[in-house]
């Protein structure tokens, strides 16, 4: 046998079996490879530097982004259609629009006067009524066909806003009522309401007629009305309306630096009703009879003295000297100076003690017919200065200058 | 035997080649792999730039829907950077969020002034601390609707000036004259510093209920400087001073004029405002100061020294021309006779005569030696001959036209007061 070519026969038989393998090997790979599609997308970033005080992020919506300019026209109609259409309240477009018209109408009205502004003075120093400057001029008939062609546009504009013309609520209701129910008080607003608007209509009617017609029309008026609200009440409640209403009562709630409760307050204001009801205050004299005011003071003084001796029953002396007292203005004004000094009310009630006695004591200096016109001026410099240097201490550096501004007039007469 | 077992293992390497091969040609008929999806996402940074409103495209018709609910807001600086947002120029944003302001804020007050309990029948003391409390509250308020509305606006606005400038018809004619001397957008600032600050001054009092510290007076001092500093930050020295002589005319020289009987010119009547706005401060007039911070005596110094420039600027002759004009009695009868060609001096001597009687008549109805029916001959006496005295110094012709427009208020002068109906007895 021939080992030698047998063996190289079968390497070389191996080798080509080494080359078909690597061959197929690599078709294999090729054909094992998947296909790719490469798909390239671009994401923007937007990189916003920091805003620490700034207004909240703000997204406009739609896409593109809605901008103002897409709603906007030369017509102010067209503007509130656009408006409504994006769902803008009508409040709102009517608060934008109204507000456009009045801007546009002045600035007309502005470019219409500019003659006038430059003969101000010259203007001013032949006539001085700015007013009759543009009346009866061509330029107030200008001035009155715009405001007409505004006020139609605004008209317009509240329409195509379905805007109601003027919110009209009920008046408030008054103090005297709130002891009603609110829905008496609703109802009670309600015919005032109504009957102004019956007094405004009567109004030019009245001035056509004469004096005793006019009163006799306007009393048949007042007393229906007082029928109508008598009506929605009943006596108890119209009592009470009745009383709040009365000047007692206006005087009894002004009192200030007076203690009391609600009850006793109402309490008071029925006894002085009562008593002034029961006693009516004397007419006033002629004021050309001066013979007739001696009576007239005469029978003044004994009615204030009977209302007195009533109101020192209800309350004793004390309180009835707080009582005056808290009905003084000037005990208001020290009163609130008092506050503003952040003293207690008491204070006040001392200046005010101050002052009364230095007024009586110069009402006293110059009623004494035994001094003469000079120790009488003397006199009463020198209460003014006492009365002063007191006051002074009293009320303190601080709130001197003040007391004199507010409550001091009095001070200048007292030496004279 | 060597080469036995070398030609084995080649004969076994070709057995394992043989099988590979075949292994492979059979894998070679298998079907190709699914084609398989891949996405490369690329970053693109830049910075945010607002872009300007005319650069934006108009919105296609099959744009998303815009919702103004999109942009309300309950918070107002959500609401304002949204209108900011969708390009509402800044009228449009300062319209819309002053009038919601107000509203919001009228609402809110209102709640404070609703009292829901009867309180007829509570103290003076009781009440008048209620107001004060309610006075802070306010005061607050209107403190929190400032700072909103400076924050959101970048300004301090007034809707009230706003809607005062906005008044139709003659008022705003007569405005637009008065501050005619500058453009429109200061004298919206002039109305509404005028505004703020005059609020300032009327919140300030009703705070310490009309009674007033040194500490206030000092206060109000310095209200009154930022009132002339923020006025002048919008218009020129020269505007100021035209605007403080055109206060002075409006308020204190309506009797200089021609009509009256001076003979002035515009220039003229120029110089005197400016004059008197040297001698009054009419910017602390215009927000109701003065009575506050000068005392009445500088005040009266004041009048004084204008008086005294006004007689030396215009002469004796014309002085005492605007002297009769301040007369009301005067003015009746020169513009009751305007067109009848009275001369000056017949006037001026009727105006004399006029005056005389009505000071004498004064007197016949202080004189308490007389009684009442002597009072009354007397006073009719002089009646008669003033009359008499009047239609020969103007002539028949304009002591007609005087008596027509006049008449009733000579005879009211020169009588007794008119007597009160006694009521009728029960």
């Amino acid at each position: 046998m021939n080992w030698p070519r047998l063996i190289l026969g079968s390497v070389a038989l191996n080798l080509a079996l080494v080359g078909m393998l690597l061959f197929q090997t690599a078709r294999q790979r090729e054909a094992a490879l998947p296909e790719t599609r490469l798909t390239v997308v671009t994401n923007l970033v937007a990189a916003t530097p920091p805003e620490p005080a700034r207004a909240p992020v703000v997204q406009v919506p739609g896409s593109p982004p809605f901008h103002w300019n897409q709603i906007e026209s030369t017509n102010i109609l067209v503007v509130a259609t656009n408006l409504l259409a994006i769902g803008c309240p009508a409040e709102t477009a009517l608060d934008l629009l109204g507000a456009r018209l009045a801007d546009d109408l002045r600035a007309r009205v502005r470019e219409l006067l500019r003659p006038f502004n430059a003969r101000f003075w010259e203007l001013a120093a032949s006539n001085g009524e700015f007013e009759d400057l543009v009346k009866g001029t061509e330029t107030e008939q200008t001035i009155e066909l715009w405001t007409r062609q505004h006020d139609d546009l605004q008209k317009s504009l509240r329409q195509a806003l379905a805007s109601p013309a003027e919110k009209r609520t009920t008046s408030p209701r008054h103090s005297h009522y709130r002891h009603l129910t609110a829905e008496k008080q609703t109802q009670i607003a309600e015919l005032e309401a109504r009957h102004e608007q019956e007094l405004g209509k009567l109004r030019p009617t009245l001035a056509q007629l004469s004096a005793n017609e006019r009163a006799a029309k306007q009393k048949e008026l007042r007393d229906r009305h007082q029928t109508e609200r008598a009506g929605l009440l009943s006596a108890e409640e119209l009592n009470e309306a009745e009383l709040r209403r009365s000047p007692q009562a206006a005087k009894v709630r002004e009192l200030r630096g007076f203690s009391t409760t609600p009850a006793e307050l109402r309490s008071l204001a029925l006894t002085l009703k009562n008593f002034d009801t029961a006693n009516p205050a004397p007419p006033r004299p002629d004021p050309a009879r001066t013979e007739d005011k001696g009576d007239f003071e005469a029978k003044s003084s004994a009615l204030e003295a009977r209302r007195r001796a009533l109101l020192l029953a209800q309350l004793g002396e004390q309180r009835l000297a707080t009582f005056e007292r808290g009905s003084d203005p000037r005990f208001h004004t020290l009163l609130k100076l008092a506050r503003r000094l952040e003293v207690p009310a008491a204070t006040a009630s001392q200046w005010l003690t101050l002052q009364t006695t230095a007024q009586d004591q110069a009402a006293r200096t110059r009623q004494d017919a035994q001094l003469s016109p000079e120790a009488r001026a003397v006199a009463l410099v020198a209460i003014r200065v006492a009365t002063e240097q007191e006051l002074r201490t009293a009320v303190g550096a601080r709130g001197w200058s003040a007391y004199q501004r507010h409550a001091g007039d009095w001070l200048k007469q007292l030496g004279q | 035997m060597r080469s036995f077992l070398a030609l084995s293992l080649s004969l076994a390497l070709t057995g394992v080649l043989l099988v590979m091969n075949l292994a492979l040609l059979r894998s070679a008929g298998a079907p190709a792999g699914a084609v398989q999806e891949r996405q490369a996402v690329v970053t693109t940074l830049r910075p945010a730039r607002p872009t300007p409103p005319s650069e934006l495209a108009p919105a296609p018709a099959a744009a998303a829907p815009f919702h103004w609910r999109t942009v309300e807001s309950a918070d107002y600086a959500v609401y304002a950077a949204n209108l900011r947002a969708i390009g509402a120029p800044p009228v449009v944003v300062r319209d819309i969020l002053l009038a919601d302001l107000e509203k919001h804020f009228a609402e809110r007050r209102a709640a404070l002034a609703e009292e829901k309990e009867d309180t007829f029948w509570q103290s003076a003391d009781e009440r008048d601390a209620r107001v004060r409390t309610r006075a802070l509250q306010l005061h607050a308020l209107e403190l929190e609707k400032r700072a909103l509305t400076r924050q959101l606006l970048g300004a301090e606005l007034s809707f009230k000036a706003l809607q005062e400038m906005r008044e139709r018809g003659f008022a705003q004619a007569i405005m637009g004259i008065l501050l005619g001397f500058t453009g429109l957008p200061q004298v919206d600032h002039l109305v509404t510093v005028h505004h703020l600050r005059e609020a300032d001054v009327n919140s300030f009092l009703a705070l310490r209920e009309g009674i007033l510290l040194d500490e206030d007076l000092a206060a109000l001092r310095s209200l009154r400087e930022r009132f002339e500093a923020e006025l002048a930050q919008q218009i020129v020295p020269t505007e100021l001073e035209e605007l403080r002589c055109r206060l002075a005319a409006l308020d204190n020289l309506s009797a200089l004029r021609q009509t009256n009987g001076v003979p002035i010119t515009g220039p003229e009547l120029r110089e005197i405002a400016r004059l008197r706005a040297e001698t009054r401060d009419f910017l602390a007039r215009a927000i109701q100061l003065e009575d506050h911070i000068y005392s009445e005596e500088s005040r009266q110094q004041g009048d004084a020294a204008f008086e005294e420039l006004l007689r030396r600027f215009l002469g004796a002759d014309r002085y005492a021309d605007v002297v009769r004009a301040r007369d009301q009695t005067f003015v009746e009868l020169l513009q009751s006779t305007a067109q009848l060609g009275v001369p000056k001096n017949a006037l001026v001597e009727a105006h004399t005569a006029r005056a005389a009687a009505a000071r004498q008549a004064q007197e016949i109805r202080a004189d308490e030696a007389l009684s009442t029916e002597e009072r009354a001959l007397l006073l009719a006496t002089l009646r008669a001959t003033t009359t008499d005295r009047l239609a020969r110094t103007l002539g028949p012709a304009a002591f007609t036209a005087y008596a027509k427009s006049h008449g009733q208020s000579l005879t009211n002068a020169l009588s007794l007061p008119p007597q009160r109906r006694r009521p009728a007895a029960p």
